[in-house]
């Protein structure tokens, strides 16, 4: 089982593709969830998703404007492709034949 | 590494923060996240907000990152405690001997730390506590001499008028025992003192009605505690009303709230000094009665004024005083806060409470956990075996040791948790016991405190470090693969450690045990010693306050002997146990014997017979003689040693010169008026009614409700205006041994919890050998062995570790016994019996613990244990 907030951070690691870093991946669960994520509320999902081998990662060349620190890539295992596409199997099997119209006055 | 152009850098403060947090690995990503956005900001909206947000989500990040792992190492903590409820569940018997042990213990620690937290607590709530003393006295000359509480006027005066840095200086002149009355009630009261209106403010003395400035400024006003103005007004308003003391009018100027019980200084009421200024001698620097506070301005040098008041009769003094201040007098300031717990000094208001007696208490405390934990220690231990295959399989799965380590040690905590709940609880339960015991007014609602939960807190952590920390080691360090292969390692691993810890276990035991037994005897020593004078059977009449009589003494005391009840009467200064006045006494014609400090007992040719004292030579006071009324001296044996003389006899041909010459004419055998802890000092005794202070009456104790109407309508008829008021010389001859008393009550009860706990421990250990044993004693059983074999097999392991801790014991038992021995001048021997008695004691319930379980073992079917396992 993944928690919510791995569940984003695993779905935009793989959006980004090769550009999965921790900034970008803030920005895309900030503008996907639309709320305020902090850097910790990121490194914490994504240092367990590591670790539970659903996430890969390696170090990129640093760059200038990080002050020369490099940026670490993530990229999603085998189990972490996995992982996605049975989420997004049950999310669907979950909501099928939910008619949208029911939550318009919510 | 690279630099940027405008090179502005984020916070260092918050980088290194951030790098301690979310260390990456040590590749500095997050930095470098932070800096990406940081860099960013500044382009878009300059320096200042780009910090601010770099703060900000820096602590932002911090609370996801507590909160991320928390909720992880609390799920592994929910895992950690629930496999620790179901081992206690598992193994009740054991659970219930560490709780149990452990929860007395804390309950004695918490007892004995609010005893010893109260006794520190002295005087502490005054305030500018640390500008506060109190002048004393000390003779340099005599090292036994432990100085007085009490000194002359002169020194306060000068100290008020000559030294600027003294802000305020006050008088206080003890007068006990008083009569006060208003209209019909009249009582007597205990603790009065003259005093200056300057002790309310320097003293922390509360006023619920009046002014503290000037309530004391006239003469013959009183300000009263709280408890005596509702005794004697009511529900009126005591103010600028009239009562009366010893028959003198007083006018209530204020009335203030109760002593405190912490406090050295207990007054009923306070009279102004100002009635007596023209009559006390104030010039006189030796005659030490009053009690002088003083309070320093703030930031006065304490240590510079105490030089100076070193050498105060040198400096201040007259040349007659130099003159007299042979034995070289020096006075010194005693910080208020330091009196009760370190003056001792003679004429102290209150006992003072011995700080070794604290230490005592302390380090009781201290063994007693200690001997709580070891039963945590070796039951965990002792059991490693039952829980190998836990280990192993844990391992197997791929748990490490630190994980193994973490869950015995949270083992530990939850126990140590619910054993501090449970002693909390229990020692609430007997907080009123308690407080009967100790005299020490502690309420539920103290248990409560801050100080008291640091304290908790304190115990916890300490108990579940000390008594988890060697469990979960040997645990954790079982190897998988031969715990699972059933390979056991056994119990024995440890065993080493385990016997240690019961040999130190039992050594505390018998320690504590024989501290008592000690303590126990010498004050039964004290009790039944023959004190060379008749204690029981003496009913004592104090004549209190304005009750004086005189010569018609004799004619008081006839009356009271006019009923078949009562045997006999004497009159006299002083009963036995009281503290006496003392003088210095020369020898007339003769320079070379020095004059000697004697006590000076007043009393009737009665006493003699009444106390049925011993007359060794010469002869006592004679009805029939009163050329020697007031004028002759009788001395004790003590006195004429101290004289030097070689016999008693010789003595007789000698004349002292005390406040007027006169004759020896008789020697009294020593005899202890005063209890066992104190040396017999020289004495004389002087026949002088108007000195008289108290009447003996010996009376017929088993016939009290025919002799009391008596006596009581005797003095009424003598004294009608004066309430009647008596104590039994037994009971308040043993008063001086209260301190005493409650030491041993106190030793006794904590020496009982600490041997059973010590037995708890003793107990499952033995249930467990027996345990293991099972197969063993079955076979051994089959082969032949009998019942009483199987027992001693069992207890004999056992009982040779008990009997090496008295070996260990007895040698710190007896030096401790011998230190506390010094502080009497009577003492009884310390017998082998005593470390007998109290070896016997212990390795008595030891042997009892052992056996049952042995019994147990020895009597089970042999075919039962060889089929068990």
């Amino acid at each position: 089982m993944v928690t919510r907030a791995e569940e984003l951070i695993l779905l935009a690691v793989w959006r980004l593709r090769d550009q999965a870093y921790s900034v970008q991946i803030r920005n895309q669960v900030m503008d996907v969830t639309g709320k305020f994520w902090s850097f910790g509320a990121v490194y914490m999902p994504l240092d367990r998703l590591v670790k539970r081998g659903l996430l890969d990662s390696h170090l990129a060349d640093p760059t200038p404007e990080r002050g020369g620190r490099a940026k670490r890539i993530y990229q999603p295992t085998q189990e972490g492709l996995k992982a996605l596409a049975e989420i997004k199997k049950i999310q669907e099997s979950a909501w099928d034949g939910m008619p949208e119209l029911e939550f318009g006055d919510v | 590494m690279y630099k940027t152009m405008d090179s502005v850098r984020p916070p260092k403060v918050a980088e290194w923060m951030l790098r301690r947090v979310f260390p990456d690995g040590g590749d500095g990503t997050s930095l470098g996240d932070f800096e990406e956005v940081f860099q960013a900001m500044i382009e878009e909206r300059g320096k200042f907000r780009a910090r601010a947000w770099y703060w900000m989500n820096l602590l932002v990040s911090f609370y996801s990152f507590i909160v991320g792992k928390m909720v992880w190492s609390v799920t592994m903590y929910q895992n950690y405690v629930r496999v620790a409820f179901r081992n206690f569940k598992k193994y009740k018997g054991y659970t219930f001997i560490n709780v149990c042990g452990l929860a007395l213990g804390v309950a004695c620690c918490l007892a004995i730390y609010m005893y010893i937290d109260y006794e520190r607590s002295y005087d502490n709530y005054h305030a500018d506590l640390d500008r506060i003393y109190r002048v004393a006295v000390r003779d340099m000359d005599d090292p036994d001499d432990p100085g007085s509480a009490r000194i002359g006027g002169p020194p306060g005066l000068i100290l008020r008028q000559q030294y600027p840095q003294v802000e305020k200086v006050a008088h206080l002149l003890a007068v006990h025992d008083f009569v006060m009355k208003r209209g019909q009630k009249v009582f007597y009261e205990n603790k009065r003192y003259y005093a200056d209106t300057d002790i309310f403010s320097i003293l922390t003395i509360p006023f619920l009605k009046g002014n503290p400035n000037t309530a004391l400024d006239r003469p013959s006003t009183v300000v009263l505690t709280e408890s005596l103005a509702a005794k004697y007004f009511e529900d009126e308003d005591p103010l600028g009303q009239t009562l009366q003391i010893n028959n003198r009018d007083y006018e209530v100027t204020g009335v203030m709230e109760d002593p405190v019980a912490n406090t050295h200084l207990k007054a009923d009421c306070y009279i102004s000094m100002k009635l007596i200024e023209d009559r006390y001698p104030f010039d006189e620097w030796f005659l030490a009665n009053l009690y002088t506070y003083v309070k320093l301005r703030p930031h006065a040098d304490a240590e510079a004024l105490n030089r100076r008041l070193e050498r105060f009769i040198e400096l201040h003094g007259d040349e007659e005083t130099k003159a007299d201040n042979e034995s070289h007098v020096i006075y010194y300031l005693q910080s208020l806060a330091d009196i009760h717990l370190h003056s001792h000094l003679d004429g102290e208001p209150e006992p003072c409470t011995k700080p070794e007696y604290l230490m005592l208490f302390g380090a009781i405390g201290v063994f007693i956990l200690l001997i709580a934990c070891v039963n945590f220690i070796n039951l965990s231990t002792a059991r490693s075996t039952k829980r190998s295959r836990e280990v192993g399989m844990r391992k197997v799965i791929g748990g490490h040791r630190g994980q193994l380590v973490r869950q015995f040690m949270s083992e530990s905590l939850v126990v140590t948790l619910i054993a501090v709940l449970i002693g909390v609880l229990l020692f609430e339960r007997f907080l009123p016991f308690y407080r009967n015991v100790t005299h020490i007014p502690l309420t539920a609602g103290q248990l409560f405190t801050f100080e008291i939960l640091m304290v908790l807190f304190g115990l916890v952590v300490i108990i579940a470090f000390v008594a988890g920390l060697y469990p979960s080691l040997v645990l954790s360090a079982f190897h998988p693969i031969q715990t699972l292969k059933g390979t056991r390692t056994r119990g024995t691993k440890g065993s080493g450690l385990r016997k240690i810890l019961v040999v130190i276990q039992f050594t505390l035991s018998i320690l504590l045990t024989t501290g008592t037994v000690v303590v126990f005897q010498q004050l039964s020593f004290m009790r039944n010693e023959s004190l060379g004078f008749d204690k029981d059977q003496k009913l004592v009449i104090p004549l209190r306050g304005p009750v004086r009589i005189d010569k018609n003494y004799d004619l008081i005391k006839t009356a009271f002997t006019q009923h078949a009840g009562v045997y006999g009467a004497t009159a006299s200064s002083l009963v036995p146990g009281q503290q006496e006045g003392r003088w210095y006494a020369e020898v007339v014609g003769d320079e070379d014997t020095e004059a000697q400090v004697l006590n000076f007992h007043h009393v009737d040719p009665d006493y003699l017979s009444q106390y049925g004292l011993k007359l060794v030579a010469g002869h006592f006071f004679d009805n029939q003689m009163m050329t020697d009324m007031e004028k002759s001296y009788v001395i004790n044996m003590a006195a004429v040693k101290a004289f030097g003389w070689a016999s008693a006899g010789e003595a007789l041909t000698k004349k002292l010169s005390v406040f007027q010459e006169g004759d020896i004419i008789g020697v009294l055998d020593d005899y202890h008026y005063k209890g066992l802890q104190f040396a017999i000092e020289p004495m004389a005794f002087l026949w002088t009614p108007n000195r008289f202070d108290n009447i003996t009456l010996t009376v017929d104790t088993k016939n009290l409700d025919h002799v009391m109407p008596h006596i009581r309508a005797t003095w009424t008829e003598f004294f009608p205006d004066h309430p009647f008021d008596y104590f039994f010389l037994d009971e308040s001859f043993d008063q001086q041994y209260r301190a005493e008393d409650r030491i041993s009550k106190i030793l006794g009860g904590f020496t009982f919890l600490g041997i059973f706990i010590s037995c708890l421990g003793l107990y499952g250990l033995a249930s467990f050998t027996a345990e293991q044993k099972t197969k063993e004693i079955g076979i051994r059983k089959v082969l032949g062995a009998t019942v009483p074999g199987i027992i001693g097999l069992l207890t004999k392991e056992f009982m040779k570790w008990v009997l090496i801790a008295n070996i260990v014991a007895w040698p710190v038992a007896y030096f401790a016994a011998k230190e506390w021995l010094q502080s009497f001048a009577y003492r009884m021997d310390i017998h082998l019996t005593i470390f007998l008695i109290s070896a016997g004691l212990v390795v008595g319930i030891a042997m009892f613990t052992v056996s049952y379980q042995a019994v147990k073992a020895g009597l089970a079917d042999p075919v039962d244990s060889i089929r068990y396992e």
